[in-house]
């Protein structure tokens, strides 16, 4: 029993250990004003965000967001620009969600830079296996994601071919 | 004394009109009944829009700014940025004019300069103009019966040079709807709030919304 245990208590060591040494984040390529991030997907959440105080004609408006855990243990906040509603924010969820489930390199490509300087905000992400980190006030326009099994999703094409197209992948 | 308001609609008698040859109308002239027609200058229809556009004088017109923004096409607008707000300012009389940044600004962040971007089924073209608004554009007895557009289709909307003179027009009901709201000028973002239904929000929505806007209208400011 006393082995069992023991054995148990390294396991989950082992498994925290490689759970941390796999885990990245890093700016991929950058020119100014684009940005091609490649993470690991446990640093990245989903998220669509109901607008309760919306006076707007969209039914149901959500705001759809990829939330990214840093190399400073802060979130940045990569949105799409337009108020979408619930279907088509939640359609977002399921095909990213995929593409994050199957890769094991993540490439995100968005709008903007991250040469300002982190404001940690009051909202909290909580990553799974990482803990709960706050916002950074940084922002990306959300544009694409892709991963190494060449599965893509453009913010404004979906998966229509090709993908990633125009303004990324950021050639080197 | 009451401000006397210019009539914008008269009513058309009924009147023989020339028709295409057809089985139905061997003669090729048909009776067309009584109808309402609105007076020229309160309305644009695609012809009118390609017209004004083509015989516009750029001459002092004030364009957004250029080379500022890194999505792909993101200058290929700016005439027609410049052109329709600088059209929609003179004939509203708009007192602070909009400006053409604040257009520009919000079509990167509704569409990154995509010119039919087809992955939102409930907004259309480059400026992602909504069914409702769309609607609201076009309808002679709605909230912009004052000018109005006629005879779109919504598969014009794909077209930037329909998009975008009316979603400039609808940005101008948006800026005069802010400012009746706030009792004063209404700045880009506050316009862009009202343009996004979230202008009395009382929540950090607002923020969060704002967000890409802010960014590019920043960009274009130089900030």
């Amino acid at each position: 029993m006393t082995i069992l245990k023991v054995n148990s208590f390294l396991l989950l060591i082992v498994g925290v250990l490689v759970a941390c040494a796999s885990s990245s984040y890093k700016i991929d390529i950058q020119t100014e004003g684009r940005m091609q991030l490649l993470v690991t997907s446990d640093r990245v959440i989903l998220e669509c965000y109901r607008l309760t105080d919306y006076a707007g004609d969209i039914k149901e408006a959500h705001l759809f967001s990829m939330n990214v855990l840093d190399e400073d243990k802060t979130v940045l906040i990569i949105s799409q620009g337009n108020i979408l509603g619930k279907e088509d924010c939640f359609k977002r969820i399921n095909k990213i969600g995929k593409i994050l489930k199957s890769g094991s390199k993540i490439f995100i490509g968005g709008m903007g830079n991250l040469d300002k300087p982190r404001e940690t905000q009051q909202r909290r992400y909580s990553f799974p296996g990482l803990g709960q980190f706050p916002e950074n006030g940084r922002v990306l326009q959300f544009m694409t994601v892709w991963n190494d099994k060449g599965m893509c999703y453009n913010a404004f094409s979906g998966d229509q071919k090709p993908c990633p197209s125009d303004e990324f992948p950021i050639v080197k | 004394m009451a401000k006397k308001e210019r009539k914008k609609v008269v009513i058309v008698r009924e009147h023989p009109m020339h028709v295409p040859v057809s089985k139905k109308n061997p003669t090729g002239i048909t009776i067309r009944d009584r109808h309402p027609r609105r007076l020229e200058g309160t309305y644009l229809d695609r012809e009118e829009i390609e017209s004004v556009f083509n015989a516009y004088d750029p001459k002092g017109i004030i364009f957004p700014a250029s080379k500022k923004l890194e999505h792909q096409n993101s200058d290929k607008y700016d005439e027609l940025i410049a052109v329709w707000t600088d059209y929609f300012n003179k004939k509203f009389g708009a007192n602070p004019p909009l400006d053409p940044d604040v257009v520009k600004a919000l079509i990167a962040s509704e569409s990154g300069f995509r010119a039919d971007p087809p992955e939102n089924k409930i907004a259309f073209g480059i400026a992602q103009i909504t069914t409702e608004s769309f609607k609201a554009l076009q309808d002679p007895k709605g909230e912009v019966k004052d000018f109005i557009f006629n005879d779109i289709r919504k598969k014009d909307l794909k077209d930037p040079n329909i998009n975008i003179p009316m979603a400039v027009r609808w940005l101008h009901r948006k800026k005069r709807l802010a400012e009746g709201k706030l009792g004063r000028a209404a700045s880009a973002e506050e316009i862009i709030l009202e343009y996004k239904g979230l202008l009395k929000s009382k929540s950090d929505e607002k923020k969060r919304a704002l967000k890409n806007f802010k960014e590019n209208y920043d960009n274009l400011k130089g900030k």
